[in-house]
């Protein structure tokens, strides 16, 4: 435990040093390069801080972080139901395998632009078309978790008279775990990318809405201060959320002997 | 003996489709009884189908030749391999095949095994003997009717194999019920049984029943020598 945790002081140092520099090699480009096509951290950090005195920036992340929470686990509904279905099912896999293929390879600009066309612009269209681009990744992923379901287990539950809810909260979901956390993880990333899209294209709010402003100005400062402000919101997501409830969901395979 | 308690299998035909389309018949004819506080063994060479024919009683194979009648109540299972849910605890892994109506205590089942104390460690923590000894609680928890159990000590070392013997009896004992166990291994059926059912090669059918009439506490070696000697000679090995 000792020396985890010193293990964990270091890794804090490493990383405190990795991105000094990176801000030290940013600061020492800049000087070089004109501040409006290349702005320096001071600037880019200073106009951060007037878009959180505004409220602005709050107020816009708010909006995006809500679309991909939504997105987000309407894709994993969605695609886990989804797959789990066709790995449980051979015959609707051989029916309906096509399909995932053909959505896995659509790519999201078009759906995005069409969901725009049929549904109008409104959030729907855009949460549905964030959603829509996600599922077949997600059961690509879950169909695969389903084929490996072990049968051993189940027949257990069913001599044990499980039931469906307790076979499916302490047989099946535990079986599926690694594969919920391998689809949840490549989905966050996809998603939050996916949302500034459709921000840009139909929206008049959002990281994505202001960076399309920003854009029209060529105002770089804003684009990276917007940037910068969205990734640090992901990576506080995947620290404090995606990787504890990871640790916990896995804690039995730790006590391996 | 009411006749409703009584466990009757009668299984004529269970046929298997091969990968290549073709037919293996895996039982031919099986058919016992057992009463409701008796222990039956099911014995047998290897690929005679006391497997199938257990997984047919658990009702986890519906495709077969024939009917199963089972003791009215709950059935319970002790694995060839424990087939205890690794991701939860000990205590879980019993309590989870309770359900809402209670069962035993549990505490005390744990007690009874050697396996006080272990409640909140988790399967992978437990030797395979250990996990045994849970799926076997598991198994009592649910004070089962029927209680089936697939070549529970195999891969066990001999004194570990002695040890759990002893320990199923003194739990079977005193919580009686109609038990149904496959082994191949003679010397652990006339331990344990009231009664052997001997198979035959495959397509398996009954050759005999072997009645064990020696009361328990009086199957020391000797006596456990005599009577595989004894069941040999009036089956000997095909």
């Amino acid at each position: 435990m000792a020396s985890s945790k010193r293990g964990g002081s270091r890794e804090l140092a490493y990383l405190a040093t990795s991105i000094g520099l990176l801000l030290a090699a940013w600061h020492a480009g800049a000087q070089f390069a004109d501040p409006r096509i290349f702005p320096g951290p001071v600037p880019v950090f200073a106009y951060l801080g007037q878009l959180a005195a505004s409220g602005e920036l709050w107020f816009d992340l708010g909006a995006t972080l809500a679309r991909v929470v939504v997105s987000f686990a309407v894709a994993m509904l969605v695609g886990s139901v989804v797959g789990v279905a066709l790995g449980v099912n051979p015959a609707a896999d051989r029916l309906f395998g096509p399909w995932v293929v053909l959505f896995l390879n659509l790519p999201a600009l078009v759906v995005i632009v069409l969901a725009y066309i049929w549904f109008g612009l409104s959030e729907a269209a855009a949460i549905g078309a964030v959603a829509f681009t996600k599922i077949p990744n997600v059961v690509v992923t879950m169909r695969e978790g389903a084929r490996a379901l072990d049968p051993a287990y189940s027949e257990m539950a069913r001599v044990f008279r499980f039931g469906r809810c307790k076979t499916l909260r302490h047989v099946v979901i535990p079986q599926l775990q690694p594969y919920l956390a391998a689809a949840s993880r490549s989905g966050v990333s996809l998603v939050w990318k996916i949302v500034l899209v459709v921000e840009l294209l139909g929206r008049s709010n959002g990281v994505g809405f202001q960076i399309y402003t920003a854009f029209q100005f060529f105002d770089v400062r804003a684009i990276i201060a917007w940037s910068l402000a969205f990734v640090v919101v992901m990576l506080a997501v995947e620290t404090l959320l995606v990787q504890p409830y990871e640790r916990t969901a896995t804690r039995w395979r730790k006590s391996n002997v | 003996m009411s006749d409703a308690a009584r466990l009757k299998v009668d299984i004529a035909r269970k046929v298997f489709r091969t990968a290549d389309g073709g037919a293996l018949e895996a039982v031919r004819g099986v058919a016992f009884e057992a009463d409701s506080a008796e222990f039956v063994c099911l014995v047998g060479p290897s690929g005679c189908g006391k497997t199938t024919t257990l997984r047919i009683v658990l009702g986890l194979d519906g495709e077969f030749q024939g009917a199963v009648t089972r003791p009215p109540g709950r059935m319970a299972a002790v694995f060839q391999e424990p087939r205890l849910l690794p991701w939860r605890s000990v205590g879980d892994n019993v309590r989870l095949a309770l359900g809402d109506d209670g069962g035993a205590d549990v505490a005390a089942l744990l007690a009874d095994l050697g396996l006080a104390g272990m409640e909140a460690m988790f399967p992978n923590e437990l030797s395979l003997g250990l996990a045994r000894r849970v799926a076997i609680a598991r198994a009592f928890a649910v004070e089962p009717s029927l209680l089936v159990l697939d070549e529970p000590f195999v891969s066990l070392d001999d004194a570990t194999a002695a040890r759990m013997r002893r320990l199923l009896m003194k739990v079977w004992q005193s919580r009686p019920t109609c038990a149904l166990m496959v082994t191949h291994n003679i010397a652990e059926a006339v331990e344990l049984a009231d009664r052997i059912v001997v198979l035959s090669q495959r397509p398996g059918g009954v050759r005999g029943e072997f009645a064990v009439t020696a009361p328990r506490a009086e199957r020391n070696a000797d006596v456990i020598a005599q009577l595989t000697r004894d069941l040999l000679a009036r089956f000997p090995p095909q």
